[in-house]
């Protein structure tokens, strides 16, 4: 005799949802396949890459003496000058409009319609994007050794792997404001517009500047926190925290305080922009 | 009016479109069938002077189709509707219409007489200030249709302009190319929806990279395989597969009491069978013509390609 | 060539724009912010004598320069990658215009917007660094024949040069999010001038030099012109465009 679906209660083979943990690693996994085969993935490597050979060009037709007197002068002017810009990149191509195309492409719903977190999206998201990122710095870093061992051989200072865990971690920061900004509009032009105005903009040269005519530390500002990544390869030691000079400061960040810093603005950035995920509807 | 001759187009290797010869006459509707990536968009884009020939030839009126001198009189003579309406979504169907209006060279006279004529014959002249985002599909088509009309072409080149749309839509649409029709515009339709060719076009070709047929539905119809009579009687006889057998030559199928018997032109070959059978005393209980359709020759023509 | 074309297609753009004041909102609020944010911190928080104030002037205008690199890329999103999302290039390219009829219509929609933008930002930059400067210099600092080159002459070879761009990037990639990452890029060289100036690679506090950098992008531009109008071909907008 047939089940009757009133009364018979109708079982599916598997009508387990999965987990957060496991709806985590799903979107992770698929949102990192689409950034390895993205154009932009590989427009940003070639970014790295001529970035590095540009450098490679300069010493070798320059030879400069500052940068070849020793392994820390060389890593500080290859490494320690670059890589906070091409973490700033990182955050504009594969942060700025994470969330906001969601909304701008109307792909968020077919995906928000499943039951799916909107948070294991977000972090799902967000921990592609690192891995996408961590690879470009990762190219970087290896382009970079490669070329000090021409000059240098395999004598590189341990402080080049402590500033790469350093701009490996600048990572966090980066994408939490760049993924707080996708969240706030549904429109991916403005996310990237204002992801790189501020990121390369804003942090990098209008707050030094203020802080610098404000003459006070500028604790308040990412990009000062993130100054531990090239401050670590200084040819004369780590720079003390204030250094006066006729009367005017100039600050380092030291390495918890740089460290702190990243980690605030990630938690803050990161909250904010999960809460504004969660509470945005689709017109 | 429109005029082929082995008009072919590569895309590298490819081949998308290979030697078509076709002549569309003047206030023609004709149909353009074909699978996907048959080349049909492809053809109408060659015609629309969008993209180069590889060779052939092709003219729209009195112009060649890839002269430079004369691409811009055929764009100005043509109106196109993509497949893709590609509406300005933020601006308001009069302001839709009125740009391209000015891009045709049209006078602000002459403007405003067409926006709101067409407007009004596709229903959306109360909603002329309405946003074009805010439209359902069937009214971006049909101001995608009147985008295409506001300069008054001579020929509308129209890609698949009912494909999604509602029923009741998809009436309107087709209706409005007939009336098109009545005004003497020359009309390329390409199309998947075979009932809708059937109805509305006065020629079809099927297109799969070749021109496979070129008829009016009529002639495509019979081109295939010819259609049957089936013809149910109380009881059959020896007598009357006699009396068949002396009007007609064809295949006669027997089962049970049904004949089912090939013809070609049912109209005429059915009168003397009915009448053949009742004279050597058969009962005839019901006859049906059952034919081949347009869609049996486009099927056989495709899959016989294949 | 016919500039009534280009013009009636510019139009259209600018009132696609009017419709998005979300748009007209970021393309004005970055330059106003920075035109009231570095005037209020000088006047009210600066520690610095007139000699190093002199030295710090002259950078907040390679800000604008910065920027004209910058805002033009979210119009050009609009006016190029718009069309291609929008599917509306199609019926527009069937119109009896001609391509460069169409490019320049598009170039002047992406140009005028930003440029209007940093004019006005920059407008209210000078006259409160004045009002905030003048007391402590004796004098008006702005504007002066450096900000003048920078601001008439530079910032909008600057603008046309990130047009350009992103015309060409538009072209040649088919992912409209990597197109819009990508014309953000053209930042990168203008970020250079101003960081040259600060590690005194180029004296920016020359008139000579400024000339002699905007003759760089000068031509600069009219290569990317030839550029931008290879990559914006008819059979290649329908074809490979996605």
């Amino acid at each position: 005799m047939a089940a009757n679906p009133e009364t018979q209660p109708f079982e599916r083979a598997n009508n387990k949802v999965p987990s957060s943990l496991a709806q985590c690693g799903i979107q992770t996994e698929f949102e990192f396949l689409n950034y390895l085969r993205s154009t932009r993935f590989y427009i940003l490597l070639a970014i790295v890459a001529t970035i590095g050979i540009a450098i490679m060009a300069v010493m070798y037709v320059y030879k400069p003496s500052t940068s070849l007197s020793s392994p820390m002068a060389f890593y500080s002017l290859w490494w320690g000058s670059v890589v906070n810009l091409c973490v700033i990149l990182t955050g504009i191509f594969f942060g700025a409009d994470a969330i906001s195309t969601e909304f701008q492409n109307k792909t968020g719903y077919y995906l928000l319609p499943n039951p799916v977190k909107r948070s294991s999206i977000y972090i799902g998201k967000w921990i592609a994007s690192f891995l996408a990122s961590a690879i470009v710095i990762g190219v970087y870093a290896a382009i970079t050794i490669g070329d000090g061992a021409i000059y240098f051989g395999s004598n590189v200072p341990y402080q080049f792997g402590e500033s790469f865990v350093f701009a490996l971690f600048y990572i966090f920061p980066i994408l939490g404001v760049s993924f707080l900004i996708s969240s706030i509009f549904k429109n991916n032009s403005y996310s990237i517009l204002l992801t790189a105005i501020l990121l390369l903009f804003g942090f990098n040269f209008i707050t030094p500047l203020i802080t610098a005519l404000s003459n006070s530390e500028p604790w308040y500002v990412l990009s000062y926190g993130a100054g531990i990544i090239s401050n670590a390869l200084s040819s004369s030691g780590y720079p003390p925290h204030e250094v006066v000079i006729a009367g005017s400061s100039s600050y380092s960040a030291t390495i918890p305080e740089g460290l702190a810093i990243m980690l605030a603005y990630f938690a803050i950035t990161t909250l904010l922009g999960l809460i504004l995920f969660e509470k945005k509807d689709f017109d | 009016m429109i005029e082929t001759e082995n008009l072919t187009k590569k895309f590298g290797d490819m081949t998308a479109v290979d030697s078509v010869t076709l002549h569309v006459v003047e206030g023609e509707v004709f149909g353009f069938l074909g699978p996907n990536g048959a080349g049909k968009t492809t053809t109408v884009r060659m015609l629309c002077c969008l993209i180069s020939k590889t060779s052939g030839v092709a003219r729209i009126g009195e112009y060649e189709v890839g002269n430079n001198a004369d691409s811009l009189k055929i764009r100005k003579m043509i109106g196109f509707v993509p497949d893709n309406v590609g509406l300005y979504e933020s601006l308001n169907a009069y302001d839709n219409l009125d740009f391209y209006g000015k891009l045709y060279d049209c006078n602000e006279t002459q403007r405003k007489e067409n926006i709101e004529r067409f407007l009004k014959m596709l229903g959306l002249w109360e909603k002329r200030d309405v946003s074009a985002g805010t439209f359902s599909k069937g009214m971006k088509q049909k101001l995608a249709i009147a985008r295409s009309l506001i300069h008054d072409p001579k020929v509308l080149f129209m890609d698949e302009p009912t494909a999604n749309l509602d029923p009741e839509s998809s009436k309107t649409v087709r209706d409005f190319i007939l009336k098109l029709k009545t005004e003497k515009k020359t009309i390329f339709l390409n199309t998947h929806n075979l009932d809708e060719a059937q109805k509305i076009c006065d020629r079809i070709a099927i297109l799969n990279t070749k021109l496979m047929a070129l008829g009016t539905p009529q002639e495509l119809e019979r081109s295939v395989s010819g259609r049957k009579t089936v013809i149910q009687l109380e009881q059959t006889s020896d007598l009357i597969m006699t009396a068949l057998k002396k009007v007609t030559a064809r295949n006669i199928a027997v089962d049970g009491n049904k004949l089912t018997i090939d013809v070609v032109d049912p109209e005429k070959e059915n009168v003397a069978i009915v009448d053949a059978i009742v004279r050597a005393g058969g009962h005839v209980q019901s006859v049906i013509v059952v034919g081949s359709t347009l869609e049996d020759a486009y099927l056989s023509l495709v899959r016989h390609d294949k | 060539m016919r500039l009534s074309k280009s013009w009636i297609i510019a139009s259209k753009d600018f009132k696609v724009y009017s419709k998005k004041k979300n748009l007209i909102y970021v393309l004005f609020v970055v330059p106003l912010l920075i035109a009231f944010l570095i005037p209020g911190v000088i006047g009210y928080v600066a520690h610095k004598s007139n000699a190093e104030l002199t030295v710090f002037l002259p950078a907040f205008s390679f800000f604008y320069l910065i920027l004209a690199g910058s805002l033009p890329s979210t119009i050009a999103s609009y006016t190029l990658v718009g069309e291609k999302v929008e599917k509306s290039l199609e019926p527009l390219l069937a119109t009896p215009t001609t391509d460069s009829e169409i490019l320049l219509g598009k170039g002047i929609a992406a140009f005028i917007p930003p440029f209007v933008a940093i004019l006005a930002g920059s407008a209210v930059f000078m006259a409160l660094m004045d009002l905030v400067t003048r007391s402590k210099l004796g004098y008006y600092f702005f504007p002066n024949w450096n900000s003048d080159i920078v601001l008439f002459l530079m910032v909008p070879l600057a603008v046309i040069m990130s047009v350009e761009w992103n015309i060409a990037v538009s072209a040649r990639v088919s992912d409209v999010r990597a197109a819009q990452q990508l014309g953000y890029l053209i930042v990168l060289p203008l970020m250079g001038i101003y960081v040259s100036g600060e590690l005194d690679i180029i004296n920016l506090g020359h008139t000579s030099n400024l000339l002699i950098v905007g003759g760089i992008l000068l031509v600069v531009d009219i290569i990317l012109l030839y550029v931008a109008r290879a990559t914006f071909q008819r059979e290649e907008i329908l074809t490979s465009w996605k």
